[in-house]
């Protein structure tokens, strides 16, 4: 499902973001990629966005082969994945249904689809009662439970998370993650870049470790593992 | 592109045209400039066109006679002239009907300048003759210009030459301006629209996250500036009739010249050019602009 082989990029200061990366995440796996700040963490997600282009080796995901796409298939392999970042990301002039709704317009979806899906979605993430609601009107866990609701509206296979509970209290962080667990159940795979400890610590899934661009831990049911 | 789109793509422009209006208002005004300016040289130059025609069609030809021509020769020439079949008709002109003629073109006014004509005039005798089609002057002057006694053959060319020259001219220095002005309005176009796309660069980014396709970010921006340039159009065009109807009132009153174009012909025949070249316009300017905000 996605596949790293022998992944290296090495940006314009000759520094290597990533060396050799290789490593392969099966259909329906949740995995937590931990690491130090600078370890290369966001380089791989970006290159899981097709953001940043890898300077060798090869990234397979689904049935994209992410080094030789073309530009535009690009927007095609996006609505594959859903994307949630620590920043929400959020329409600052829309309200939360149209936040999500913009997902599904995007992309061209009918309306009919749209008004039988965002309800659904909305509902899911526990934000029915505030879809008129406009993002500054909201929490900062309510408006990632938004981003979440539109990164899972287009029903992805492979949702990436960048840092989803760093700008949240442990408690908000608490029903965001629980709400990425039952969005694992339902079959979605679900990529976690994240510096939480005691999320990673207790939810026992897979945790791959970088450090200075390269794998040093991949491990099934793993902890955090690093002294804070 | 699904209805449900265009009807998003729509209702995004308008707010954006609203959200910058004052730009959007300065860059319809520059498309209007320019159009308006491109408007007057094309209704100099049509009106001169028809002045072409309306002396070519009048099939004149005026031959001057030489002071000394012999009896033979006029002869000779009234000759030809009789049995050319595609002469119409043709009168002479003897030098007092010219001193006449020229007295009624001059006016009481100017009457002094021709105090002394009548002892000694000046001007040739003269054949008018009409050809019967235009296309037939230039033979009718070949078959009478190699026989004696001739000082000068006149038809409509020589005004037509002088005419064309004069809109040569005329048609280098009003494509000239134009290309400039095409250049400035293109500039403010795509500034609007620069500001509209960097405002909205967030929301962009957004976009191409959730995978939307380069063209489904574009086509608002292209439609803000299509509505940029098509009212500046609509604005050159009205400016123009209004103006065009004005004057051209005035100057019919003045001169009686019945061949000039009708202002009718700017809101029926040119509206539809301008509203072309006003989206032209837009479009480009606006493409050009958001080029370097896609790569996300």
């Amino acid at each position: 499902m996605i596949s790293f082989r022998n992944v290296s990029k090495i940006y314009n200061n000759k520094v290597a973001a990533l060396s050799n990366i290789n490593m392969e995440i099966d259909r329906g796996e949740f995995v937590f990629l931990v690491g130090p700040s600078g370890a290369g963490k966001s380089t791989l997600i970006k290159m899981l966005l097709k953001e940043v282009e890898p300077t060798a080796g090869n990234i397979q995901i689904n049935d994209f082969d992410l080094v030789n796409m073309k530009r535009n298939e690009i927007p095609y392999y996006r609505r594959k994945i859903g994307v949630v970042f620590q920043d929400f990301r959020l329409i600052p002039t829309l309200n939360v249904y149209e936040n999500v709704a913009f997902a599904m317009r995007v992309i061209e979806a009918p309306k009919k689809i749209i008004r039988k899906r965002v309800p659904m979605v909305l509902s899911l993430t526990g934000l029915s009662s505030k879809f008129k609601a406009f993002p500054n009107e909201l929490s900062g866990g309510e408006q990632q439970r938004v981003s979440l609701a539109r990164a899972i509206v287009n029903n992805p296979s492979i949702l990436i998370c960048d840092e989803p509970t760093g700008n949240l209290d442990p408690d908000t962080a608490e029903g965001i993650m629980e709400i990425l667990n039952d969005i694992n159940h339902a079959g979605t795979t679900v990529v976690m870049a994240t510096h939480a400890r005691e999320i990673v610590d207790r939810m026992q899934k897979r945790v791959i470790a970088l450090e200075k661009g390269m794998v040093v831990r991949d491990e099934m049911k793993g902890g955090y593992g690093y002294e804070a | 592109m699904k209805l449900n789109t265009l009807k998003y793509f729509m209702r995004d422009a308008a707010n954006s045209l609203k959200r910058n209006k004052t730009l959007s208002i300065s860059s319809a005004t520059t498309v209007m400039a320019t159009l308006f300016i491109l408007g007057i040289f094309l209704l100099v130059m049509l009106n001169v066109r028809l002045g072409i025609l309306d002396v070519e069609s009048r099939l004149e030809i005026q031959v001057f006679l030489q002071k000394n021509i012999t009896a033979e020769q006029k002869t000779a020439l009234e000759e030809k002239i009789k049995e050319n079949s595609n002469i119409k008709s043709y009168t002479f002109e003897t030098q007092e009907m010219a001193i006449k003629k020229l007295e009624v073109q001059f006016g009481k006014d100017y009457k002094y300048l021709m105090e002394g004509f009548e002892k000694d005039n000046p001007l040739p005798e003269s054949y008018i003759i009409k050809a019967d089609k235009p296309e037939n002057v230039s033979k009718i002057v070949s078959s009478i210009s190699p026989l004696g006694g001739i000082e000068q053959i006149k038809d409509g060319k020589e005004i037509v030459d002088k005419l064309i020259a004069a809109t040569n001219a005329l048609k280098w220095v009003g494509l000239g301006l134009f290309i400039i002005l095409i250049g400035v309005s293109l500039f403010l176009i795509g500034n609007t629209i620069k500001i509209a796309v960097f405002s909205r660069r967030r929301e962009i980014g957004i976009m191409k996250f959730i995978g939307a396709t380069d063209w489904f970010i574009r086509w608002p921006f292209i439609m803000e500036g299509a509505v940029i340039g098509i009212l500046g159009a609509l604005g050159a065009d009205i400016l123009l009739y209004l103006g065009y109807k004005y004057l051209i009132t005035k100057i019919q009153k003045a001169l009686i010249i019945s061949t000039l174009l009708q202002p009718g012909y700017i809101l029926i025949s040119l509206l539809p050019y301008f509203l072309i070249l006003g989206l032209i316009i837009g479009c480009i300017g606006s493409i050009i602009s958001i080029k370097k905000f896609l790569d996300v």
